[in-house]
């Protein structure tokens, strides 16, 4: 099936993760839930993070019975392992501390991220904005212009830690335009 | 216009293509890459938009050919010599790639061409559908540490057969990667379950997809015929999902069913959500 799908021109899928036919249901459901777990509660958007960790906990945790660890090995993803699921998630951190005022929302995922994240604005303000990414004790460490509500912040050159950015209209100069026209989100840093 | 879209533009036009093949043997044993693809030949050509659109994410991208993999590692079969391969990428490369993308498809059977084949293994001790005695995984590939099965990279197949088949399924991934499309798809998953399975999917629908906002569509096999189903999971992949997660049973010729089919190979043609293409578990 994970190859009709793909190779669809009209539609189908942009990656399957299968066994066929070796699979058991036991096991089966027990790759979903760590899978899921990944997706949902972790945020993690990479998909050969989410499906690898999935494979590496059940191996890990039944050694000795194939039976558990056998279906894990043979879970194969038929798809690009870079590839980032566009799936809205709620991330693992509360993002938007306290409403802003302008209704905007700032998401970041994965959160934790490694090398990369992406960042969402849930509606666009004035453009152009920038974007400022500060650690704990509140030291500017990156900034870039933004024009797009979507951009990948490149955090590999980040020690591992907590981060928050802040994306802020180019409006703010204007005069009462400051806290309208911006939206924060914290984010983890976290190699391994 | 972001970076991403300005290597993307670039790559499209070509210019950039020739930096990530792998060219000399002796940038096979020595080298560096966040992201390696293994292809054969055919398909080269077709991966240039991929390649651009991962290193517009910060990814070093290295692509290897098998036909100078198999001339440069020269003993044993083929699968042996693309495992050499990897040895030396774990072991030798000054970064080690953290994804490996195999492009071409395996052929168990001699009645296909074998692109990138894959290693055959006895079986597991537990009962194979079919009564398989031998299964094959990319796994092999990828377990590069100790004497343990867990994978020490991440590694994923495109199952092409035609460089006509790698364009598509290429440009399928750089579209769903760049488009900001985020409507009500993004945050669905649908599932199908066979009644014997149903539990299954309604405990995943219940501790993770309805409490982090998900919307869930379903198909369980009590609900209807099997022509009513068949439709029904049609509806679902066209309506759009993020996710789609199959829990029941697979059948040769590829199907979905419990007692009845839920979703075959045959409806494939049926599907029209090339704007909304979900990732799939597939049970088998």
């Amino acid at each position: 099936m994970s190859e009709y799908l793909l190779e669809s021109g009209k539609g189908g899928s942009i990656a399957n993760v299968a066994y066929s036919p070796c699979g058991v249901s036991t096991t089966s459901q027990l790759l979903y839930k760590e899978f899921f777990n990944n997706l949902f509660e972790r945020g993690e958007r990479c998909l050969g993070r989410a499906v690898f960790a999935a494979k590496c906990s059940i191996i890990a945790r039944y050694p000795d019975d194939d039976s558990l660890y056998g279906p894990a090995v043979l879970w194969s993803l038929f798809g690009d392992p870079a590839l980032r699921i566009r799936h809205r998630l709620l991330s693992g951190i509360e993002d938007n501390p306290g409403p802003p005022a302008s209704g905007c929302r700032l998401s970041i995922t994965p959160n934790p991220c490694n090398r990369y994240a992406d960042l969402l604005l849930s509606s666009p303000l004035p453009a152009p904005y920038s974007l400022h990414v500060y650690d704990t004790s509140g030291r500017l460490v990156s900034s870039q212009p933004v024009r797009d509500p979507s951009v990948v912040i490149r955090t590999s050159s980040f020690p591992d830690g907590v981060y928050v950015a802040r994306v802020v209209s180019g409006l703010r100069c204007l005069p009462g335009a400051d806290l309208v026209n911006s939206a924060s989100a914290r984010f983890v840093v976290q190699r391994h | 216009m972001n970076r991403r879209s300005v290597l993307l533009s670039l790559a499209l036009a070509g210019p950039l293509a020739a930096g990530y093949l792998i060219t000399a043997p002796e940038s096979l044993q020595t080298n560096s890459a966040d992201y390696l693809i293994i292809t054969h030949p055919d398909f080269t050509s077709a991966l240039y938009p991929l390649c651009a659109l991962r290193e517009s994410l910060d990814l070093e991208v290295r692509m290897a050919e098998v036909s100078l993999v198999y001339s440069t590692f020269a003993a044993g079969e083929r699968y042996d010599r693309i495992r050499a391969f990897m040895e030396r990428v774990y072991s030798n490369w000054n970064v080690r790639p953290e994804f490996v993308l195999l492009v071409g498809d395996a052929c168990r059977d001699s009645t296909h061409d074998d692109f990138v084949p894959v290693k055959l293994f006895p079986k597991f001790s537990y009962p194979y559908a079919g009564g398989l005695a031998l299964h094959g995984t990319d796994n092999w590939y990828a377990t590069l540490a100790g004497a343990d099965s867990t994978p020490d990279v991440m590694i994923g197949r495109l199952p092409v057969n035609t460089p006509a088949d790698a364009d598509s399924l290429v440009a399928k991934i750089v579209r769903y990667e760049t488009t900001e499309d985020t409507g009500e798809w993004t945050r669905t998953t649908m599932f199908v379950s066979s009644n014997d399975r149903a539990p299954d999917a309604a405990e995943l629908e219940s501790l993770y997809s309805r409490p982090n906002g998900d919307s869930c569509y379903t198909v369980v096999e009590s609900e209807g015929s099997s022509a009513f189903l068949r439709h029904k999971t049609i509806a679902g992949f066209n309506q759009g999902a993020a996710l789609v997660c199959h829990c029941a049973h697979g059948y040769q010729p590829p199907a979905w069913a419990g007692s009845k089919t839920l979703f075959s190979y045959l409806d494939v043609d049926s599907l029209s959500n090339a704007e909304a293409l979900p990732v799939v578990l597939d049970r088998g």
